[in-house]
């Protein structure tokens, strides 16, 4: 299946982009980890009747890359055999509540891209004492350049671009 | 250490968020019903401790696998339903549930007394009785019983289909062989467009959906069993034209039985999928007929959501130029197989599938295309609106010479 | 409350508690001050293991035989409290075999029925240990849970006349001459000060026992030795599963209610720390690697949550230099050691004889009043746990009336269950519950409500039930605008568990519940 604009997501913020990208005249797939919750019937079959493909309760399989360095395609767990295509990637699967990133004891790691990451060395600074003050692993997230797009070996990867809370802060 | 969780059913991965119990059709009308999170996480740890935990409410899931949908974190909720109702549960009504289980058994005895089954079946009186002892709903109608099974029709045809070149399998299922033969005579003819002869496994049971909803997993295991080796042997794909049986063969084996159907699930397609994926790689072309025409509405089976390939269906059918195509918004009709048939879940059944008929009768179609035979029955039941599996409306839609002529390579 | 009493008893974790019920059992008037809640300190951050003694064996006969005949009796006498689940003994294969038929020889010695069996049947009996073993030994360890033993004994405590102080901290000691004559409380939170005196002061006080001592002017060298331990999502095992070696580091997995506990530990600590103990990711990664040494599917298994105790080590009074330490239970008469009248000193021992340990006070305090009361402690059941419990009709129950069963035994009987609606869902905690809990078992605050009935202690450690239980117990109290306080409060409470594991799917739940709460009480 091929689509200007693929975005790996999963909360109505996801949608919302992949809305304004079909307004845009583009064809977009949301692939959502869930079943897309806070997303009405309504705007659900908005998005559907304006050309754009849901893939709820799906989610990345394996990522083949071009020579170039570049995304090529997708694949999903739900449609094994076909392969996803778009001009266009947008890695918008959050931090850690929705799996857009995952921690072990001493490492923060981004599972489907394999993207340079920011987090906090010292495990023992992942989180503050005090429950109701910001936590140091909010902040934790993917390296972009200044155009938005995911860094992999420190190189910008061209048709890969992070949105949402993925994006490390300063 | 810790990377990955594993944990029966991914148990351990519930943030206990609640969006399952949120798109629960059941939790919504039936407060007796605790809720996937409460039946199946929730109540799994207990149980874990002691299995008097067990609560009989768990008979009232429909086994839709909405919450497996919505929930963000991988959690097989309803497997972990299923498992304890097979583990723990008792039969509320154990001749009905085997009667209602056995697909097959009951179709095979069916079938050559259909001329007097059907009417029979469709009496006032047989239909007080088996609501009064038996506690099948007076309101349900049994699917008409065939005079002459699907199977019977194609070993008639097997050595043609032998003829051609390429060769792949079809699991028909019990509604084909016994209720439907029209829709695998009409699969067999798509096949043959496209180049394809038809072959059936070795053996064939069925895939035990009913079993497992009601609570006879070791027959279940044991057809399962059989049509696993069986498609193990199969030297092609094995294509379906029913989104449950695919989705039982591929998930549930494994997920609510514990057996290992890895060798064998990638090979257990809706044909909707295999078609679609044959076509976008260049192997398959469609040629369809000028004056085909058709107002349609599709309808997404939950199992089919599950699967997520409705996409396949529903791209498949736009690529048919005369058919004005309306996808419903995904509710479940509310059937769940046998569940709907039961004396006490009618109402129920009856109330989950409102919001989808309400959207038939707005989209106010010709006829409802769904992937899923008990879908048709409360679609058709409800809404009076003919309901066809899109290999019927593909292999009216198709030009036969002409396909044939394009895939003749 | 009186002002007079012929015990006070200071500490409310099981060897207070216990001693209060004792006390009150055979006829004095007793008073329990605790300065926080029942439980809080050692007595509720253990393994909640019900040992056979087995594990003492080999060192330390005397504990060894102390163990399991308490075993013994509180499987009778608290059957609501313990699970009879049975305990292994592992060798693995870089262990020494050898110690296994010393192991078993010492445990028949001290008169624990150890019996050695064949790897292969003891992975038949419990599927999840490592399958490289090379020995098993079954002995008849327990799990305890430690809240309901202690509330129990309280509950019962106070069914005998006793009065039960918690929030209360002791200031000072009233003295007359040589005799403590009673002692002067602040109530913690409010700061006033009141004065109750008694022919008695049990100092039942743990580690902090030794800051109690020397406000009544006497000495007790004590080693705060701390223990970490980490929970998790589930039951990994059925059994207690021990390594059969020498007594180490994380060689104790205990199946807790329907969680499993790995531990501990073990640490000197300075005494500034034992009010605020931390536990750090190095301890985490000591306990997971041995833990998955005996279970190895902890290693993948979601733990949800970290905590550390505090043992009472006391110095042996024969050692000079205070290195050595003494074994088993410590009963200092101040009178004869320190020349101070009046006041009486129950440290050591352990969870599994805090009974005996009781006992062996309220002889002491008898014996000084000049009573002959003979103890009955180890012969009646406590609240929840009489052999009526067993004929309730849990078949037509709902899951919360069940799990509530599991919590209080018999006393399900004094709970309302005409709703079914659970305020906890992962520990099916129902109101009627948390209002017999606040009505009888004296909660002030969420975490005392934990102690009491799980509430929170689940896998979303309250994330999705604070709000409610913090509007029912506030609602239970009396003081409904307490709820958002109660909620703060308890949120910050379970933070400190969840931040040593805050990894893995443990770090998904910790922004949910900062997602869900950050902004919620501005």
């Amino acid at each position: 299946m091929k689509f200007d604009v693929i975005i790996i997501g999963g909360d109505p913020k996801d949608a919302a982009a992949g809305l304004q990208y079909i307004k845009e005249g583009k064809s977009v797939c949301l692939i959502a980890k869930g079943g897309l919750i806070g997303v009405s019937p309504a705007e659900r079959i908005e998005f559907a009747s304006k050309g754009g493909t849901l893939l709820c309760s799906d989610e990345v399989s394996a990522v083949e890359w071009a020579q170039d360095g570049t995304v090529a395609s997708l694949r999903t767990a739900n449609l094994v055999g076909t392969p996803l295509e778009a001009e266009l990637y947008v890695l918008a699967s959050g931090r850690f509540v929705s799996g857009g990133l995952k921690a072990d004891m001493d490492r923060v790691w981004e599972p489907l891209f394999g993207a340079d990451v920011q987090f906090e060395q010292d495990p023992e600074k992942w989180c503050d004492d005090d429950f109701f003050k910001p936590q140091p692993f909010e902040k934790f997230g993917v390296k972009t350049d200044s155009d938005g797009r995911v860094l992999k070996g420190g190189k910008p990867v061209a048709n890969l671009i992070a949105y949402g809370s993925i994006i490390a802060k300063q | 250490m810790q990377e990955t969780n594993i944990s029966p059913a991914n148990l351990e991965m519930c943030l206990k968020c609640n969006i399952c119990t949120d798109v629960c059709p059941m939790y919504a009308v039936n407060p007796a019903y605790p809720g996937p999170k409460q039946a199946g996480p929730d109540g799994e740890r207990y149980r874990l401790k002691d299995p008097e935990f067990f609560d009989a409410a768990l008979k009232y899931c429909l086994n839709c696998k909405r919450c497996e949908v919505a929930c963000p974190s991988g959690v097989k909720v309803a497997d972990i339903i299923a498992v304890n109702r097979l583990k723990y549960g008792k039969p509320s009504h154990p001749l009905r549930d085997r009667m209602l289980a056995s697909t097959d058994f009951v179709g095979s005895m069916a079938s050559p007394f259909a001329p007097v089954a059907n009417p029979v079946l469709g009496l006032g009186v047989t239909k007080s009785v088996m609501d009064g002892v038996l506690g099948i709903s007076e309101h349900r109608t049994f699917p008409k019983y065939s005079s002459k099974k699907f199977v019977t029709w194609f070993k008639r045809h097997a050595a043609e289909q032998e003829q051609f070149p390429r060769q792949i399998h079809y699991f028909h299922g019990c509604y084909v062989n016994y209720n439907y033969p029209q829709l695998g005579k009409d699969f067999v003819r798509l096949m043959n467009a496209c180049g394809y002869g038809v072959k059936l496994l070795e053996k064939e049971k069925c895939c035990g959906v009913a079993l497992i909803a009601n609570g006879f997993g070791d027959q279940a295991t044991k057809q399962a069993k059989i049509n696993l080796e069986s498609i193990g042997k199969a030297d092609t794909e094995v294509l379906t034209t029913s989104s449950t049986c695919s989705f039982t063969m591929r998930d549930e084996y494994e997920g609510v039985l514990g057996l290992d159907n890895s060798k064998q699930r990638n090979k257990i397609l809706l044909t909707t999928k295999w078609l679609f994926d044959k076509i976008e790689a260049g192997e398959i072309k469609l040629a369809f007929k000028e004056d085909f025409k058709m107002k349609a509405a599709y309808h997404t089976a939950c199992h089919m959501s599950k699967m997520g390939w409705q996409q396949y269906s529903i791209r498949l059918l736009k690529m048919i130029p005369g058919l004005e195509l309306t996808v419903l918004g995904q509710h479940c009709c509310g059937i769940s197989g046998t569940f709907g048939f039961k004396k006490e879940n009618y109402e129920f059944s009856k109330e989950i599938g409102q919001t989808l008929f309400d959207d038939i009768k707005a989209a106010a179609p010709e006829t409802v295309i769904t992937d899923c035979e008990t879908c048709k029955w409360q679609i058709e039941q409800f809404t009076k609106v003919p309901t066809f599996n899109p290999i019927n409306i593909l292999a009216q839609a198709i030009d036969f010479e002409k396909t044939q002529t394009l895939n003749a390579n | 409350m009186k002002t007079e009493y012929d015990v006070i008893i200071i500490g409310g974790g099981a060897t207070g508690a216990g001693t209060a019920r004792d006390c009150a059992m055979r006829g004095l008037k007793t008073l329990l001050v605790e300065r926080a809640d029942i439980a809080d300190g050692a007595s509720g951050r253990n393994h909640g293991l019900l040992h056979s003694g087995a594990r003492y064996a080999v060192n330390d006969r005397e504990s060894a035989a102390e163990c399991i005949g308490e075993n013994l009796i509180l499987r009778r006498i608290a059957a609501s409290c313990v699970e009879p689940t049975e305990g292994l003994f592992i060798t693995l294969p870089e262990d020494d075999l050898a110690y296994q038929a010393k192991f078993v020889e010492c445990c028949k010695a001290a008169g624990i029925k150890a019996e050695a069996i064949d790897p292969k049947l003891a992975l038949r009996l419990e599927p999840e240990i490592n399958p490289e073993i090379i020995g098993a030994v079954k002995v008849p360890d327990a799990s305890v849970d430690p809240f309901r033993l202690v509330a129990a004994n309280v509950l019962d405590a106070r069914l005998h006349g006793a009065d039960i102080l918690t929030g209360w901290e002791v200031v000072e000691f009233i003295k007359e001459m040589v005799t403590i004559t009673g002692v002067r409380i602040r109530n913690v939170k409010t700061g006033e000060t009141k004065a109750v005196r008694a022919h008695y002061t049990v100092n039942a006080a743990g580690i902090w026992g030794a800051h109690i001592a020397e406000l009544a002017g006497a000495h007790i060298g004590m080693l705060p030795s701390k223990g970490a331990l980490l929970v998790f999502g589930h039951r990994a095992a059925k059994m207690v599963i021990n390594r059969c070696r020498k007594p180490a580091n994380a060689d104790i997995l205990v199946p807790g209610d329907v969680v499993s506990v790995i531990g501990t530990t073990s640490d000197k600590v300075p005494f500034e720390e034992c009010d605020d103990m931390k536990v750090t990711r190095r301890e985490v990664e000591i306990l997971l690697t041995e833990g998955s040494k005996l279970v190895p599917s902890l290693a993948s298994t979601r733990i949800i949550r970290a905590y550390a105790g505090v043992r009472p080590l006391v110095a042996d009074d024969s050692d000079p230099s205070g290195r050595n330490v003494s074994r088993g239970i410590v009963l200092l008469d101040h009178s004869t050691r320190d020349g101070i009248r009046g006041f009486i000193s129950i440290t050591g021992g352990k969870l599994t004889t805090y009974r005996l340990m009781a006992e062996m006070t309220t002889d002491l305090i008898c014996r000084k009043l000049g009573l002959e009361r003979p103890c009955e402690t180890a012969i009646k059941p406590l609240p929840g746990s009489e052999k009526e419990a067993e004929r309730l009709p849990k078949k037509t129950w709902s899951v919360g009336q069940k799990a509530a069963f599991g919590r209080h035994g018999g006393l399900v009987g004094e709970m309302d269950f005409k709703s079914s609606e659970e305020i906890c869902e992962c520990e099916h905690v129902t109101r009627g519950e948390i209002a017999y809990a606040v009505r009888e078992l004296g909660v002030k605050t969420l975490d005392d409500l934990r102690r009491r009935t799980r509430v929170g202690m689940g896998t979303c450690q309250s994330s999705f039930c604070v709000l409610r239980a913090a509007k029912v117990l506030a609602e239970e109290l009396g003081t409904p605008e307490a709820a958002e306080q109660l909620a703060k409060d308890f949120l910050r409470e379970r933070w400190k568990g969840i931040k040593p594991v805050c990894w893995g799917d443990q770090i998904r739940e910790a922004e949910h519940m900062r997602n869900l709460y950050k902004e919620a009480f501005k």
